[in-house]
């Protein structure tokens, strides 16, 4: 494996990582073409953009930006399989020597709670700052938060789902329910986002299960396991 | 005194100049040239929001259709960006008719949920926690200033570009005629008004207002945040002593805190 500077034929492999990446995530942004392009043109990238390369197929890449004012880390990402090896950390101290070059006079990071990159970037740039930038949501249209979550579940589990929201009620598949949750919008919408535990939504009681079988539980964390790697594009 | 008429449309490219001053006093110097190019790019969707009150725009936001990926799959959602309201015409509920009408758009559309990007410190987020929004998640930063006064003549170079654009602006800059030392056990640096331009210089230069003691790390965290800058002071982090006025206004000074 080799990390280097990326060049504008790696373009489809980059966004091969993003996408494998989402699969397994809670709520990175969709990006389209003209969000790529756009990246590839930023001028405050321009050399500090760096892939890693197996066997010719990119596994990995780390960008960053910096202007007179300072540099920042702005996203690193690697494939799912490589979780637990040493290639988020050789992406990042990569991409530090680079920007280091340039005698910032500020080096910045940032990552959500449960992001792999967090432990990276704390020992990589230290110094940790009182936390000010949040993400916030609410859930508007019940009916329409059901639609989107029999997708997602229906993509995480086999098994059917039956869900109540508000009054409202969709399974994710035909047949018998291997369980039947009945929670309000908002805590369908953290459960999809994973903001909120299952298991602790279920002993405050905001969440309902039946029937209350070891099974029933088990296809419950099915559909609302809890994600690891927790991302999201500013706008 | 006759009520003034609010009016909520669709924001036109011919509102730039009127944004421009909305976003300046709200946000910082943003060029009028940043708001056409930003209200032309597909950045800026159709829904962008402004409240209009006696003819004068006053206040904005902006919706963004997203898509979130939950393991892939593509959820939309109503991202509220821009919101902001000019100083003049601050507590007179123009941010929460905006909203109320955003969030029905989104809703209309069929999309399921509505998120946001603010900050702990912005004084908006009591009005998103009123509008049902939660906190999702938030980020931790680090960041190393690696060349301090360098980067502290930046920040103070913008705090002057800032206030000379600004409604209140002029009245600030009066108010705030001190010298102030920072010490540091790494460095020290004074801060002084010279006419209508900060001057940040290394060491210690007359006879100083107003004393800021702590550690390098304590300092630049209460850059830009009166709620941090408040917290060090309480735990005696950060030692700031000097008249109560001066005092008062390095406070507006370095947390952007201008109001209160």
């Amino acid at each position: 494996m080799r990390i280097r500077p990326m060049r504008p034929r790696d373009a489809a492999g980059v966004v091969a990582v993003y996408g494998a990446r989402a699969r397994t995530s809670a709520a990175l942004m969709r990006r389209n073409a003209w969000y790529w392009r756009r990246q590839a043109r930023d001028r405050g990238s321009k050399g500090l953009r760096i892939v890693a390369e197996d066997g010719g197929r990119i596994v990995g890449y780390a960008i960053a930006n910096a202007d007179k004012e300072g540099a920042g880390i702005r996203e690193v990402m690697w494939r799912p399989e490589h979780d637990g090896t040493d290639l988020g950390e050789r992406l990042v101290l990569d991409l530090l020597r680079r920007v280091r070059r340039r005698k910032p006079l500020i080096l910045s990071a940032s990552a959500m709670p449960g992001s792999p990159l967090l432990p990276l970037i704390r020992d990589a740039v230290g110094h940790p700052q009182p936390s000010l930038g949040v993400f916030m949501a609410r859930a508007l249209d019940p009916s329409a938060l059901l639609r989107d979550a029999v997708g997602v579940l229906r993509r995480r589990t086999d098994r059917s789902i039956r869900l109540r929201v508000d009054g409202r009620t969709a399974s994710t598949r035909r047949g018998r329910p291997a369980a039947t949750i009945t929670l309000g919008a908002d805590e369908l919408l953290g459960l999809l986002l994973g903001a909120r535990d299952l298991d602790q939504e279920l002993r405050l009681g905001t969440v309902k299960l039946s029937p209350r079988t070891a099974d029933a539980v088990a296809a419950a964390h099915a559909a609302f396991l809890k994600r690891r790697f927790w991302i999201a594009d500013g706008w | 005194m006759p009520k003034p008429r609010v009016v909520i449309r669709l924001a036109t490219q011919r509102d730039a100049p009127a944004l421009t001053r909305v976003f300046r006093d709200a946000y910082g110097p943003i060029p009028t040239a940043a708001i056409r190019r930003w209200m032309r790019s597909k950045d800026c969707r159709k829904d962008f929001l402004v409240a209009v009150v006696d003819g004068v725009v006053a206040s904005s936001v902006n919706i963004q259709y997203r898509e979130l990926l939950i393991d892939g799959v593509p959820i939309r959602t109503g991202g509220i960006a821009g919101v902001a309201t000019h100083g003049a015409y601050r507590h007179r509920g123009l941010a929460t008719r905006l909203m109320k009408e955003a969030l029905r758009r989104i809703r209309d559309r069929g999309v399921s949920n509505a998120s946001l990007f603010t900050g702990f410190n912005l004084p908006a987020i009591r009005i998103y926690r009123r509008f049902g929004y939660s906190e999702v998640s938030a980020w931790r930063s680090f960041e190393d200033v690696r060349r301090p006064m360098e980067w502290m003549k930046g920040r103070f170079a913008f705090r002057g570009r800032w206030l000379r654009t600004a409604s209140y602006g002029k009245r600030i800059l009066d108010d705030l005629n001190r010298r102030v030392l920072i010490e540091t056990p790494a460095w020290r640096a004074t801060v002084s008004l010279d006419g209508r331009t900060f001057k940040v210089r290394a060491g210690r230069r007359g006879r100083p207002d107003v004393v800021m003691r702590g550690a390098p790390d304590a300092v630049f965290s209460c850059f830009g945040d009166h709620l941090i800058f408040d917290r060090l002071v309480r735990q005696g982090k950060l030692r700031v002593t000097g008249a109560p006025d001066a005092v008062r206004a390095w406070r507006m000074l370095l947390t952007l805190r201008w109001r209160g």
